[in-house]
């Protein structure tokens, strides 16, 4: 194991804990809403994590930059996907009129 | 469409080429790929961002980057730990406050910062007026959107910085 081992195996392994804590929220949550919040918040600070692990395995800085940019990409997707689906299933008394 | 000045495409141009380089890791068979896909992502962020929408001041939201960094940590410790609480500790509920920033990008991007910080999860705007849900309602959540409004509103110069 080199010393860059380390740190990769404890970021990605608690990048994993924050992945199955977004499963368990999404299982167990009471609603569509408070589903989407274990699911963008955990999961994105899940990705992070192993996207930093991984970068102590890069060779060189286009690798670093390329799995900021894919955390970057997926953050902001998913923040985008959250307010749509939030949006899409709106309950009722908060959509009455649409205008 | 608006008029787009040969300046502005390029600078466009030029970012989204930056950003398929580090995609491909500057893999030369990608190169003509990337032509396309650059022209086309350029001319689409015209068609959602018009050239005289006014610039985001980049310093401060740079400077908004290390807090909001830390806050969405929290926030992913925050949802974690109520989700693998046995005693699953949720008060969910939604608040409805009121917009002040522009419609378009301010909104959307706003919404999508508070959709990533802890306990709260934004689902647009109905008259002028944001709606939150939060999975806590017991948190100070009027005040918090507030100072975000308030720095959001910094960030795309609608008011004075």
């Amino acid at each position: 194991m080199s010393a860059a081992d380390l740190p990769t195996v404890v970021l990605t392994g608690a990048g994993l804990v924050f992945f199955c804590a977004g499963a368990a929220g999404m299982v167990r949550f009471p609603d569509t809403h408070s589903r989407l919040h274990a699911l963008t918040k955990a999961d994105n600070l899940g990705l992070g994590l192993v996207v930093l692990g991984v970068m102590f395995q890069a060779d060189g800085v286009v690798p670093v930059l390329k799995l900021t940019l894919i955390w970057i990409l997926a953050i902001v997707g998913s923040a985008i996907a959250a307010q749509i689906i939030a949006r899409a299933t709106l309950p009722a008394d908060l959509h009455e009129d649409d205008d | 469409m608006e008029r787009v000045s040969v300046i502005d495409a390029a600078r466009r141009g030029l970012v989204l080429s930056g950003v398929w380089l580090i995609l491909t890791s500057a893999d030369p068979g990608a190169y003509a790929v990337g032509a396309v896909t650059v022209a086309a992502a350029t001319w689409l962020s015209f068609r959602l961002r018009s050239p005289r929408a006014s610039p985001v001041n980049l310093l401060r939201a740079a400077s908004l980057l290390p807090g909001f960094l830390w806050q969405s940590l929290l926030g992913g410790v925050d949802v974690a730990r109520r989700a693998l609480d046995p005693r699953l500790p949720l008060a969910p509920g939604w608040f409805v406050l009121p917009a002040r920033l522009r419609e378009g990008s301010p909104r959307v991007v706003l919404g999508g910062e508070f959709s990533l910080l802890p306990g709260t999860l934004v689902a647009g705007t109905r008259k002028d007026r944001f709606l939150v849900h939060v999975l806590d309602r017991t948190r100070p959540v009027e005040r918090e959107f507030e100072a975000g409004q308030e720095e959001m509103r910094e960030v795309f110069r609608e008011v004075g910085s």
